[in-house]
């Protein structure tokens, strides 16, 4: 089932320099998939498209088979959600409870089913304890969990994280790709996760790796690895075994040696 | 990071903390109106100590609202004076001849001095303060030495009950506002004023986006201030002194501060504008609201009593009726 | 003559006047020309610790040494001088931008400190050239240029100011990859070149191995370890420290273990291959 399809998509903002270019995407039910480019590679502008933020210059989104347009807009942002990098700017309620009821009053839900709804997913994520907290007294690393159980609360197939953990110290971010991975595989939800790091990145079901607004290459985790050569080109980072294990096939002395070159694949694949 | 809290509330238990928002905000407003109808001493008394009781049947503790007296000590003391010199009316209760003489001149300098100077050593402040003003005037009517022109210090009963008068009526205000706002939540604050406002909805008043502003606003002030403290560490960090200098070095220095925490603050529009949005937020739709506020008899009692209050004190300003005594 | 910490804690009162300490009894000497990293989790003290190093904070305990300065410092004395011999950028220094060009922006802190306009453009000049930004830039308005620029410019700020000690509260934060080996190396050539001390906080140990000779690792507002990185990463408790060890340290451990081949402590990847090469030359 295809949950989001993009046809010849193409946006620019400021009329001039395009920031998606002609591009063609489809996402099936229930993957996982990480956008991975530099900054103005247009990752995080494809977001705000996808949850109509943005207005596309020509071609179409659909999402769970709808043409996003003007009139059905709300009716699509009720099938996807988004967590953004910024955990502050985001949190709108003045306590945990109201922030996570916030997207449920936006969508007119009656308040006695919003009590149970905040209790559910408050709880999903841990943070059924700070209900009655204020931001300013929360991590990144919880701001964004609240964030999370907002999101599970509207029962939205699609969750798109836009660079969600940058700003997190290292506890939150380990917390935060948990819940993701969680997310997926136990709730069934549609991710997209768009991020620069590719550590994190090899976990998801597929890469797009997106150069200058375009799909430069899209594929499982280990084809885009072992043709790493494409992402140096955009100087993109690889993980760190699979690193080495490059450098020790082009090193003379080393790539002889089969043992070490098994060993080093072997641990590239999960370093 | 745990420093700031938003508003003022204390968590609580009484009578107070179960009516419902809409009926507090209406009851401040309308005993606030009771409170300035009342025209005598004796009036002004009773309604002093109704409102005592009624505080005291609060649960706030009592420390926090003397604190909440004491950037008014001044303003206090100054209605005092003012009211026990000019008004000469009644009975003479108290008569002493006070002299502003080059000694007691000398010794008001003095005690102004040692008040300066002793005052950070002392933790009663206030007392310290009203310490002072009372030996002020203690020496006036102990040192005629050196005169240079005398007064008599008259307390008129009339002077008392206006100063009465003045004080209650300054003491009742801070009562009423400070029970409103140590028993009742900013949310639930912001969330009674939407609801009283909703009328004004007819005549196309924004009021439910008045409410998310105002509630927006409660939300980021603790964080706003948290930025300002780290910029001005930053900035510290490049030289600023926030302590010291001239006039126009503060000027740059007020920009160092501003245009950052702008900067910050526009950045934070644009996103929340888009996180919002994205949440399904529409600026004008209907939406609803995970506070109940839920109307009970308490509430009815609660402002079945204010009415009468007010009425009572209509009628008694209107003349209609008067209390003999 | 460094930095001095002699007994130092820090406490503060929260919101329901209850005592939190942030750090205590710190013992800690700091000397000219090293390259110290401090690590630790989030509310470790790190923060607290290191902003008493150019007086942003006193100790409500002990004392602290900076050069000739003592902190407590006494009623009429000033900070200022402090302040320019040990320079310390924020995290997310970009926040604390705000003049018409990135040229005067940079000229702040030394005009602050003193310096004629003419002088402090010298400097300004100077600090630009060395963290890499072009003339171009200089005459933009520092809200005009890209994320990684803006670092620059904050950076650039602080050395204008000539500072002695450079404190850095985490400047990798939020780089990507690329971004933050040439910020690394920045700080390596002032290191180095220009024999600045550096104090670095950083939640990567990656950095902080390649770049520190000396580690604090702290915990609850307690130094827990201070030390040699090659003594931190064989630390009979290491566990305990719950920190990650670097990538080719880890990957050191893996293959001695699984290829029977001898142990070494190497921190890159060039050093672990340089290993491998030596292990595997028959």
């Amino acid at each position: 089932m295809e949950k989001i399809k993009i046809e010849n998509l193409s946006f620019s903002y400021d009329k001039k320099n395009e920031a998606i270019k002609n591009l063609d995407l489809t996402i099936k039910s229930g993957k996982w998939i990480a956008v991975v480019g530099h900054n103005g590679s247009g990752k995080s502008t494809l977001a705000k498209l996808l949850v109509g933020l943005l207005v596309p210059d020509k071609g179409s989104i659909y999402i769970d088979g709808l043409l996003m347009n003007e009139e059905n807009i709300q009716e699509i942002r009720k099938r996807i959600g988004i967590v953004f990098q910024n955990p502050d700017n985001q949190f709108v309620g003045v306590t945990v409870k109201h922030d996570i009821a916030f997207g449920l009053e936006n969508q007119q839900v009656p308040q006695p089913e919003m009590v149970k709804l905040i209790e559910e997913y408050s709880e999903v994520v841990g943070m059924s304890a700070y209900l009655n907290k204020e931001p300013h007294q929360l991590s990144g690393g919880q701001k964004q969990r609240v964030a999370i159980a907002g999101a599970l609360a509207m029962n939205q197939d699609i969750m798109i994280f836009d660079e969600a953990t940058s700003m997190l110290d290292p506890e939150g971010t380990k917390d935060i790709t948990d819940f993701i991975i969680r997310l997926n595989k136990d709730f069934n939800k549609t991710i997209l996760t768009i991020t620069h790091d590719l550590e994190f990145a090899r976990k998801a079901d597929e890469i797009i790796v997106m150069n200058e607004g375009e799909v430069m290459f899209l594929g499982t985790p280990n084809i885009i690895f072992e043709n790493s050569k494409i992402l140096k080109e955009i100087d993109l980072d690889i993980p760190f075994g699979l690193q080495v294990y490059e450098s020790a096939k082009e090193d003379e002395t080393l790539n002889k040696q089969k043992e070490l070159v098994e060993a080093l694949w072997e641990y590239s694949l999960n370093k | 990071m745990n420093n700031i809290v938003i508003g003022q509330y204390i968590p609580g238990d009484s009578w107070i903390y179960k009516i419902d928002p809409r009926i507090k905000l209406s009851a401040l407003v309308i005993l606030l109106v009771t409170t300035f109808l009342l025209n005598s001493f004796l009036l002004m008394s009773m309604m002093f100590v109704l409102m005592i009781i009624m505080f005291l049947s609060s649960s706030v503790p009592f420390m926090k609202m003397i604190r909440g007296l004491k950037p008014l000590m001044f303003l206090l003391t100054f209605t005092f004076f003012i009211q026990i010199f000019s008004v000469r009316t009644g009975k003479l209760l108290f008569e002493q001849q006070m002299y502003i003489s080059y000694s007691s001149l000398g010794a008001i300098a003095g005690i102004i001095v040692l008040y300066f100077g002793l005052k950070r050593f002392t933790r009663f402040r206030v007392t310290y303060f009203l310490l002072m003003v009372l030996l002020a005037f203690v020496v006036q009517a102990l040192l005629p030495y050196g005169p240079i022109s005398e007064y008599t210090f008259q307390i008129y009963e009339g002077g008392l009950s206006q100063t009465g008068f003045f004080l209650f009526r300054i003491i009742i205000v801070v009562i009423l506002s400070s029970l409103l706002t140590f028993t009742t939540m900013p949310t639930d604050i912001t969330n009674g004023l939407e609801s009283l406002l909703k009328p004004l909805k007819v005549i196309r008043f924004p009021v439910s986006e008045l409410a998310m502003m105002l509630s927006l606003t409660l939300r980021f002030i603790p964080t706003l201030l948290e930025e300002t403290g780290k910029i001005m560490k930053a900035q510290a960090s490049r030289g600023v002194d926030f302590n010291e200098s001239k006039f126009k070095d503060k000027v740059s220095q007020v920009i160092s501060l501003l245009i950052p925490i702008f900067v910050v603050s526009f950045k934070r529009a644009e996103d929340l504008a888009n996180a919002m949005e994205a949440r399904g937020y529409i600026v004008g739709g209907k939406r609803t609201k995970i506070d109940l506020m839920k109307f009970r008899m308490i509430d009815l009692v609660a402002i079945v009593v204010c009415f009468g209050l007010l009425s009572l004190s209509i009628l008694l300003r209107t003349g209609v009726i008067a209390i003999a005594l | 003559m460094g930095i001095q910490f002699k007994q130092v804690s820090y406490a503060y009162r929260g919101v329901k006047n209850e005592r939190y300490e942030a750090i205590l009894n710190i013992n800690l000497e700091i000397k000219d020309g090293e390259f110290v990293a401090i690590i630790g989790h989030t509310g470790s003290g790190k923060t607290t610790l290191v902003q008493h190093m150019n007086a942003l904070l006193e100790p409500t305990k002990g004392e602290v040494q900076i050069f000739n300065y003592r902190l407590p410092k006494k009623k009429k004395e000033k900070v200022g001088p402090i302040r320019k011999c040990v320079g310390l950028v924020f995290q997310f220094p970009e926040y604390q931008l705000f003049e018409e060009t990135v040229l005067k922006d940079i000229m702040f802190g030394p005009k602050n400190f003193g310096l004629t306009n003419e002088e402090a453009e010298v400097k300004a000049r100077e600090a630009a050239q060395l963290v890499g930004l072009t003339e171009e830039i200089l005459s933009k308005s520092p809200f005009r240029i890209s994320g990684g620029q803006m670092r620059r410019v904050a950076i650039a700020g602080i050395l204008a100011m000539e500072p002695d000690i450079l404190v850095l509260d985490e400047p990798t934060r939020g780089l990507d990859p690329q971004g933050s080996k040439e910020i690394m190396a920045l700080f390596k050539e002032l290191h180095v070149n220009h024999h600045k001390t550096i104090v670095l906080i950083s939640h990567d140990m990656n950095i902080v191995s390649q770049y520190a000779s000396r580690i604090l690792v702290m915990d609850s507002g307690h130094v827990v370890f201070d030390g040699k990185r090659d003594d931190l990463f064989n630390h009979p408790q290491f566990d305990a420290f719950h920190l990650a060890r670097p990538h080719a340290y880890e990957q050191m451990i893996h293959l001695s273990q699984q290829l029977n081949i001898p142990f070494k402590p190497v921190y890159t990847k060039g050093e672990l291959l340089e290993h491998l090469k030596e292990v595997y030359h028959e």
